[in-house]
Order: C-alpha cells, then sequence, then structure tokens
C-alpha cells in the first residue's frame, strides 16, 4: 500500500495510443495507356493523392465522400489489395507495403474486408458454409473436421440459422447475404474489418439491423472499423472520428460529433446540408449550402485547392494557387481551407 | 420514439419459415436449379432422348445387324432397303445399315472429342490471358487472331494428308481450329469476374492466384462453356462430315457419315437411299445437339435466380 | 375540395411467375391533387414502383393482371386503349426514372431526344423542336445548352443526365410527373440540386409530382403529403408532419426508428425491425406485416386491417386501436413538439 495520494486517472492522450493501422503519403494513380501493340502511358487518375491516416483499436474511424473521391481505392490500399504508387502502410508497425506474399498472407488474417454487393461478394456456386471456411482452408488454420462446427458457430454469431450451411447464396436475401460476409470476413478473429459500403445496397430496416449487428461485434471482439460510406447519417451513427475525403485527399478529420456540429470545410459544410433529415421541422432550420456542378475527374484535378471551382467561399488567387495542408481547429479536428466556416455553421440550430 | 425489443441475433432472421417448395428450391445448387430449368425445354428433353437412342445404336448396334462394316458380299450390290438389309447395301454389297451404326461411333467420337480437347486448350489459353491480363493477354489474344485468321479447310486438308487418316490424327487437326471460340469466352467472362467482390474477398482472404483461378474463376465460366462446346460437337460433326465427304477424313474402310456420303455419290441415282441414311443420321443428331445447346443456354442463363426475392 | 387530379383505386397488379403468382400490388387507394407532392415510401417489393409503371401505362396486360381503376382527370387508364394512352404519356403523365444512363438512348444526341417528345406529340417541325429542347436544357440548369444538346449521353454527369430527363419530362407542361427514384444513384449533393430543381420546377409548371423513393429523410423535406407501402398495400397515409410527429403504424414506427439521423448521438442505438420482408408470392396472411411486428394480436394473422381514415387524410391499416397507438408513439420518450 502506497503512502501516497494515488494521481486522478489521466485519459491517455491519443498520442500515447498507438494506431494499429497507419498510412504515411499513399498515394494511387492508375495508369492510362494508349496503343495496341505496344501501351504507352498517357495520363494517370490520381484517385489517392497524399493520404495520412491512423487507425486505432477498437475504434471506428468513418470515412465519407462521393463518387470519385478515392475512399474505395483508399480502402483497398489498407486491405493491400493494392500496392500504392507511393506512400507506405504500416500495420502494427510493420510496413506491409513490400511484403512478399506468405508474409503478406500472414497479413491477411489480421485485417478482413466486408463489401458494398452482397450479390457480388459471394461466390455464386460454392455453398454458404464452403464460403465461410475458406479462410480456415487457405491458411491451414483448423483440421478439417473442425471447421464445420466452426463456422456453424460463425453462422449463429451472425444471426444465420447454421442448418443453412449447404445452402447457396442465391437462397438468401441481401441482408442475410451481408452477414454472411461478415461471417467470413471474421472466421479469423481478424483486428480490423475494413466495410467498404457494407449497407448501401440494403433495405432501410435491414441496414438496422446489420449495423447493431457490426455494433455488437465490433465490442464483443474489440474490432476496429474503417468504415467507408457515401451516407453521412449512417457514418455519423457508427463512427468515434470521420474523414472527409475529395479529389483523393482527405480534407477533414474530426471526431464524429465535433464533425457535425462545427464542420470547418465548406465541402464538408455541403455534404451535411445536402443530406436530408428524416424530420421535417428540423430539415427546415439546416442551414443550405449550394454546390455548383459536378465532382470533377481525378484524372485532372483542379490547381491548388481541389475543391475550389465549386468551393461558394473560395477567393482568388490564393485558392487557385496554395493548397491548403490540413490545420488544427477544435482538439482532435484538422480541416485544409485557407477560409473555414464557422461555428455551428450547418445545423447549429439542429441539434437539441 | 417507441421502444421496439431489441432484435436477438440468431432469431431475427429465421422469424419468418418459407413453405414447403421453396425450403427444396433454396437447398439446390447452380447446377440442379440448371437442371430443373432445362427440364422444361420440352424440345431439349426430347432431343436428349432421341440422342440417347442413337447413342446406344451407334455403340451397340453393329454387335446385331448381324454383317460387319467391311463385309463385301458382290452378289447384293445396291440392294434397296429389305428384311434382310434394313438400310439397303452399297457399291461393294456391304450392308448399309452396319456402315450407318459403325460410322455414327466414329462421326460422334470425333465430335465429342474435338470438342472436348478443344474446350481443355480453349479453357487454359482464355483463362490465363484473362487472368493475368497484360502482355500475356496481348500475346495470346494475338495468337488467337492468328489462328482466326487461318483458312482452316486447305490447312486442314494437308494436314490430315501429312498425318494420314486415323481418327486420332483427324481429333488432333481439328481441334486445333476450334479452341479459339472457348479461349474468347472464357477470356471475356474471366475478365468481367476478376472484378467482382468474391474474387476480392478470396484475394483478401489470402487466396493464392491458382486457387482463384481453379476454385473460383473457372468454376463461374462453366456455363458458357458447356454450351459452348455443345456447340463445337455440332461444327466437328459437320467439318469431319464434309473432310472425309471430300475424302481427305478418315480413310475407308473405316466408315464415318461423311465418307459413306462419298461413297454414295457415284450411285446416287441408282441407289438414292445411300445418300439420304447418312444424310439423314448427320441432320438429325445434328438438330438434337443444336436444340440441347439452346435448352442449356436458356438454362444456364445467369440472369435467372430462383430464388428469395428481395 | 376540388376533384384530385389521380384518383387510384383499388388497384391489384400480379405477375404470373414460374414459381407462382407475384402480388406485386394489392388493392391499393391513392389519390393525387393539383399542385401536391406526395411521396410514395417504402422498400424493396412493398409495389411501389410497379403501382406508378402501372399508371404510367408501362405495365401491360400482357405481362400482369391488373384490376382497378386509375382515373386520371376523368378517364380510367387501365381501361384505355392503346392510342389514347399513348398521347398521355409524355405528355399529360410523365414520368423520371432511377437511372439516367440506361433510360436515355446512348446513340441519339440529348436534344434530339427531347426534341422527339414535341415531334410525337405536338405538330412542330424537328428544327423548332430542337430548338426547344435548348430552352429546357437550359431551364434544368444545363450550362452552355445550345452546346450540351448535341452531345450524347455518355458525355453528361450522372446529375446533368438526370436534368435531362427532368427535362424531357416537363417537355410538355404535364399535369403530372413521377420520379421514381430520381436521386437514389446520384451523389448527396447532386440530389440536392435534383430535388431543389423539381421543387422548383413544380411551382413554375404548376404540376403534381409524385416522389417514389426509400429515403425518409427525402420525403420528410420535398413532400406534402406521404403513403407508407408495404407488401402491395398503403399502410399508412397522411401529411409529412403526420407521418413523423404522429404516426399510427408500427411498419412507420419500425422505419423511422431503423433511420440513421444526423440529429441523433453515436450513443442512441437503432431500432430495427426484425425478420425479412415478406416473399410476393406466398404473402402472409392477414395483416402482412403480422409476422415481424412487435405489437401483433391474434386478429393480426386472420384479418387484413382496411386503411381506415383517422384524422382529416390521416389514415392507418393496423388493428390496434387509436388509444393503443397514441400511446406506443408518444409512449416512453414522450411527444415530440
Amino acid at each position: 500500500m502506497s503512502a501516497v495520494t494515488p494521481t486522478p486517472q489521466v485519459a491517455q492522450p491519443d498520442a500515447a495510443r498507438v494506431p494499429i493501422i497507419k498510412l504515411e503519403g499513399v498515394k494511387m494513380h492508375f495508369p492510362i495507356t494508349r496503343g495496341i501493340i505496344f501501351q504507352r502511358k498517357v495520363g494517370a487518375v490520381h484517385a489517392v493523392d497524399g493520404v495520412d491516416l491512423e487507425l486505432f483499436p477498437g475504434e471506428t474511424l468513418g470515412l465519407v465522400g462521393e463518387t470519385g473521391c478515392g475512399k474505395s481505392t483508399l480502402a483497398r490500399v489498407v486491405m493491400r489489395l493494392f500496392k500504392p504508387t507511393e506512400g507506405k502502410v504500416f500495420f502494427e508497425g510493420q510496413d506491409i507495403g513490400n511484403l512478399k506474399s506468405k508474409e503478406l498472407r500472414a497479413v491477411r488474417r489480421e485485417m478482413q474486408m466486408v463489401f458494398q454487393d452482397p450479390f457480388a461478394s459471394l461466390d455464386p456456386r460454392k455453398t454458404v458454409g464452403s464460403i465461410i471456411s475458406e479462410p480456415f482452408v487457405i491458411h491451414k488454420t483448423l483440421s478439417r473436421n473442425k471447421i464445420k462446427p466452426e463456422v456453424q458457430q460463425l453462422m449463429e454469431l451472425v444471426g444465420l440459422n447454421p442448418e443453412h450451411y449447404n445452402r447457396f447464396p442465391h437462397a438468401f436475401s441481401g441482408g442475410q447475404r451481408q452477414r454472411i460476409g461478415i461471417a467470413r470476413a471474421l472466421a479469423l478473429r481478424p483486428k480490423v474489418l475494413v466495410c467498404d459500403e457494407p449497407v448501401s445496397a440494403l433495405d432501410v430496416s435491414i441496414q438496422a439491423q446489420i449495423l447493431n449487428l457490426l455494433e455488437d461485434l465490433q465490442t464483443e471482439f474489440n474490432l476496429a472499423y474503417l468504415f467507408i460510406a457515401h451516407d453521412m447519417s449512417v457514418v455519423k451513427h457508427v463512427s468515434d472520428r470521420v474523414a472527409v475525403m475529395y479529389l483523393g485527399k482527405i480534407v477533414e478529420l474530426a471526431p464524429g460529433d465535433e464533425l457535425y456540429r462545427n464542420p470547418k470545410h465548406p465541402y464538408t459544410g455541403a455534404l451535411l446540408s445536402a443530406v436530408p433529415i428524416p424530420d421535417p421541422d428540423l430539415s427546415l432550420k439546416k442551414k443550405r449550402i449550394f454546390l455548383e456542378g459536378d465532382v470533377p475527374s481525378p484524372i485532372d484535378p483542379p490547381k491548388g485547392c481541389r475543391f475550389h471551382p465549386r468551393c461558394p467561399v473560395a477567393q482568388l488567387p490564393k485558392c487557385a494557387t496554395d493548397e491548403p495542408v490540413l490545420m488544427p481547429h477544435h482538439p482532435g479536428q484538422t480541416a485544409a481551407c485557407h477560409f473555414p466556416l464557422a461555428d455551428r455553421a450547418i445545423l447549429g440550430d439542429v441539434e437539441g | 420514439m417507441p421502444e421496439m425489443p431489441p432484435t436477438v441475433p440468431g432469431i431475427a432472421d429465421t422469424a419468418l419459415t418459407p413453405r414447403v417448395e421453396e425450403e427444396i428450391t433454396l437447398t439446390l445448387s447452380q447446377r440442379q436449379l440448371a437442371w430443373r430449368r432445362f427440364k422444361q425445354n420440352k424440345l431439349a428433353m426430347a432431343s436428349i432422348f432421341i440422342l440417347a437412342l442413337i447413342s446406344v445404336a451407334v455403340v451397340v448396334g453393329p454387335f446385331f445387324t448381324g454383317y460387319n462394316y467391311h463385309e463385301q458380299d458382290f452378289t447384293a450390290r445396291l440392294e434397296a432397303p429389305s428384311a434382310q438389309h434394313w438400310m439397303g447395301t452399297d457399291t461393294l454389297g456391304r450392308d448399309e445399315l452396319t456402315r450407318v451404326l459403325y460410322g455414327g461411333r466414329v462421326s460422334i467420337a470425333v465430335g465429342l472429342g474435338v470438342a472436348i480437347v478443344a474446350s481443355l486448350i480453349g479453357t487454359l489459353i482464355g483463362a490465363l490471358a484473362g487472368f493475368y491480363g497484360g502482355r500475356l493477354d496481348n500475346l495470346l489474344m494475338r495468337v488467337t487472331d492468328l489462328f482466326l485468321s487461318i483458312p482452316f479447310l486447305v490447312v486442314l486438308v494437308i494436314a490430315a494428308n501429312a498425318l494420314g487418316g486415323s481418327v486420332l490424327a483427324i481429333v488432333a487437326v481439328l481441334a486445333m481450329f476450334f479452341w479459339m471460340g472457348d479461349a474468347r469466352i472464357v477470356r471475356g467472362v474471366i475478365l468481367s469476374l476478376k472484378e467482382k467482390e468474391f474474387v476480392e474477398a478470396a484475394k483478401a482472404s489470402g487466396a493464392s492466384n491458382r486457387r482463384i483461378i481453379l476454385s473460383h474463376l473457372v468454376p463461374n465460366t462453366m456455363g458458357p462453356i458447356i454450351v459452348n462446346t455443345t456447340l463445337a460437337v455440332v461444327a466437328a460433326i459437320l467439318t469431319e462430315s464434309v473432310l472425309s465427304f471430300l475424302g481427305f477424313g478418315i480413310q475407308p474402310p473405316v466408315p464415318t457419315w461423311g465418307n459413306l456420303l462419298n461413297d454414295a455419290q457415284s450411285a446416287m441415282t441408282l441407289a438414292p437411299w445411300l445418300v439420304w441414311f447418312p444424310g439423314l443420321a448427320i441432320f438429325i443428331t445434328v438438330l438434337c445437339v443444336n436444340f440441347i445447346g439452346d435448352g442449356l443456354r436458356d438454362a444456364l442463363d445467369p440472369q435467372q435466380k430462383i430464388g428469395v426475392s428481395e | 375540395m376540388s376533384e384530385p387530379l389521380l384518383e387510384i383505386k383499388d388497384l391489384c397488379v400480379q405477375f404470373p411467375t414460374v414459381d407462382g403468382l407475384v402480388c406485386a400490388v394489392d388493392g391499393i387507394s391513392l389519390t393525387v391533387d393539383r399542385g401536391e407532392t406526395l411521396g410514395v415510401v417504402g422498400e424493396s417489393g412493398s409495389g411501389k414502383s410497379v403501382t406508378f409503371l402501372t399508371v404510367m401505362g408501362l405495365i401491360s396486360d400482357r405481362q400482369a393482371n391488373i384490376t382497378g381503376q386509375v382515373i386520371f382527370k376523368g378517364r380510367d387508364l387501365v381501361q384505355l386503349p392503346k392510342d389514347d394512352m399513348r398521347a398521355i404519356q409524355g405528355n399529360e403523365i410523365t414520368m423520371v426514372f432511377q437511372d439516367p444512363l440506361t433510360a436515355l438512348n446512348p446513340v441519339h444526341k440529348v436534344g434530339n431526344q427531347i426534341a422527339e417528345v414535341f415531334v410525337a406529340h405536338r405538330d412542330i417541325t424537328k428544327a423548332n423542336a430542337f430548338g426547344e429542347a435548348v430552352r429546357l436544357l437550359d431551364l434544368v440548369g444545363i450550362p452552355k445548352a445550345r452546346d450540351r444538346a448535341s452531345q450524347y449521353p455518355h458525355e453528361y454527369s450522372g446529375g446533368m443526365r438526370q436534368r435531362a430527363m427532368i427535362a424531357m419530362a416537363l417537355a410538355l407542361d404535364p399535369d403530372l410527373l413521377i420520379a421514381d427514384e430520381p436521386t437514389t444513384a446520384l451523389d448527396v449533393t447532386v440530389q440536392a440540386q435534383i430535388l431543389d430543381l423539381i421543387d422548383r420546377l413544380k411551382e413554375e409548371f404548376n404540376a403534381a409530382v409524385v416522389l417514389v423513393t426509400h429515403d425518409l429523410g427525402v420525403v420528410a423535406e420535398h413532400c406534402d403529403n406521404i403513403a407508407v407501402m408495404y407488401a402491395g398495400k398503403v399502410v399508412e397515409f397522411g401529411s409529412a408532419r403526420d407521418i413523423y410527429y404522429d404516426s399510427l403504424h408500427p411498419y412507420t414506427w419500425g422505419l423511422l426508428g431503423s433511420v440513421s439521423r444526423l440529429d441523433k448521438t453515436r450513443a442512441e442505438r437503432l431500432n430495427p425491425i426484425k425478420g425479412l420482408p415478406p416473399s410476393l408470392i406466398h404473402v402472409p396472411p392477414g395483416c402482412a406485416f403480422h409476422p415481424r411486428c412487435p405489437h401483433v394480436m391474434p386478429m393480426c394473422s386472420t384479418q387484413v386491417p382496411e386503411l381506415l381514415n383517422i384524422d382529416g387524410r390521416h389514415a392507418s391499416a393496423c388493428h390496434l386501436s387509436l388509444e393503443e397507438k397514441k400511446r406506443v408513439f408518444h409512449g416512453v420518450k414522450g411527444a415530440r413538439p
């Protein structure tokens, strides 16, 4: 027993937590080639163009953005399904960018993916049991006779009837197929789950079932989620922190509630103001930011701030020449903008 | 907001029990479902039945006719169909029925042999080209284009002459010119499947390329391959017939439907039945295979799904 | 009250299929008044799209068994001969679809496709029709309309294609515009632009709009009245305020409880509806929702509840008594202002 008065527990600052996944300066460019016999590069799609990111154990990091922002590509770089054109990807401190296939396979056990399309993400010719047991077979972690009971246990865990082991994907509804995909992802008890629009293709009532399931699984297995979606309402509901992407870069990163209360980047503001709220009175209290035009192509991003051609608060010449970097605002919040929004700009009057 | 009871995982999804018929459908594999659909095509089912009859006839028949296919009988030349010779006799007094049946063995065997060998070659090439892409794809596809540009009948004739008229030689030569269709089809299917998420999922699970190709991609190309192979059988039978008719294919005395037609040429006015019987045999066989191919194409159509509606 | 523009009475649409008879629409009755925006909300299989495809005459009696009436400006469209229906399609009733890429013909210039609508229904030369098309493209906010009219659909972005579709739909000053999931395939910022455009143009053209969607947020922001559909029937009907602040059907409660909302905090858990959507071939007996309803009573599995008016136009199809419904809805959390 110490005679010294114990110091009150101070919450560990974020800096002291070790990220389980870390991205540094990651770029993913897809070359555009022309030519029949010999192909030469004429340009590139700058899908991801310089992203730094950290994912901490047990947290949910939401990644939100519209078409062409690069979020799906980024997910696949994190999963090492793509090798980044530039930059480094660290898993538990280890650089996985240049791993040989055997070592990479070991890392694959620790992070898994849940896909968007419940109809395309399962091999239509395999039984459900065979689909979920594939990770066990590939990594040879279980003997043959132990696989089936393990798979059935996984099926129960995600809310499927274990007696349907021998059925085929076409016998299941969209929501059930997503559950199968989740069971497959959990087979080897990974530490990270990358969810690429896991509920976008589902009906509203089924979405809620799956989101609750993901929440329960996260608590039970202390999973870290990288949750990618275009639906801001869903992302807000599931995420601890949210990153907003535009044309291959992260333009704002903040804890969930903070992002929604005090968005700093005008694009975040525009996204928030565009999201319909299922409440006639509250939706009238939302402040509107209107964007002109459509999302430009990532082949030739605008110079300076990529958002400036559509930005309602852009000021030339600065925004067209200087590319803004992520600057801190509220605690835990960074945004890349020369003229950030004031506090409570969009939903200020909406929340309670 | 009213408090709804929390979802209990496990109970939630089995709240609705489908009726018995749906239960049965739900456990069927793609293959079984396809068979169910196929059965509804009356023409295709009839064709299978007829083809089965023909197959039995050509395999077993020659033993029961009482004649040999090369047994010559100069006293019974060019006889019309009768009780002793159901299909009459040819210019050398050989029993036409036996020759047609035996010829069927050869023609059908050649057809099947060519189609299967060509499918194997084509699938391999198409799978490699589609999966690996890039320069390998380029190379393999240019080779395919090359083969498609060759006037194959000419080369066939030359090659058949050079290699001799044995069944094996003809099958080998014909297979050389039948694999291209499969290659292109398989490559196309694999190109589109490659991007599907279940392939990404397999990669994310750590599956090797070999596993992905053999276990995931190729089984999903089975549908188009089977259909194409069926149609290749037709083409092979017809091509062999033409070759043999022209005198370049399988050499007598081994009968094939093609060279039976060749033999019949000279006696056409005197014994027209010698043209009808082999001709009819080719026609009916090919027609049946075509109908089966159509039936398979409809049954294997991936757009059709019998299952729980969304 | 003036006569409604569109009155659907007891419409039933059944599709014969290999597996059985699919009851896509199972007796629905709805009205649309002039100048109103009606939202029709439902999930997959609710029958919302089939209903309005039938109204538009896009589902023929060769494909399906159609019974009931669809009365538009005094005429029953179900009974109308093909030529008369064709005169109305694209002219008095028009439709905007979900995927503009497939709704527009990729081998014709956009301007020509819009011009075609004029040529089909009005006595006008091709050149003049093209001029009208350019005017319309400008009206829907497409920049450099004259140049854009000579382009092909693949040269347009998703949002622009949808604007072009709206232009085509409004070309002949229709009385009724049906928008079937018009923004589901679009990004959220573009969605906001398109919905605002529809609102604005609706005023200018004095048209009625039916917005068919699964998005509860969209109908809250843009619709006057809302019909909630489930398994081919309307289960609740009312004004936007009725549905969101006074809803009287367990399915509506379930939907509202399932939706993620920007104004909710992370800690508030979603309340999904248990179970799966029903098969349309083997629809559950009685109330189609009963297997999933947390307030199910014995009579729910035997008697089909009728859509009964409760207060003004607010109607609900549920066996629970009015007091029960109010008690449950306003129960634990207390009533919303």
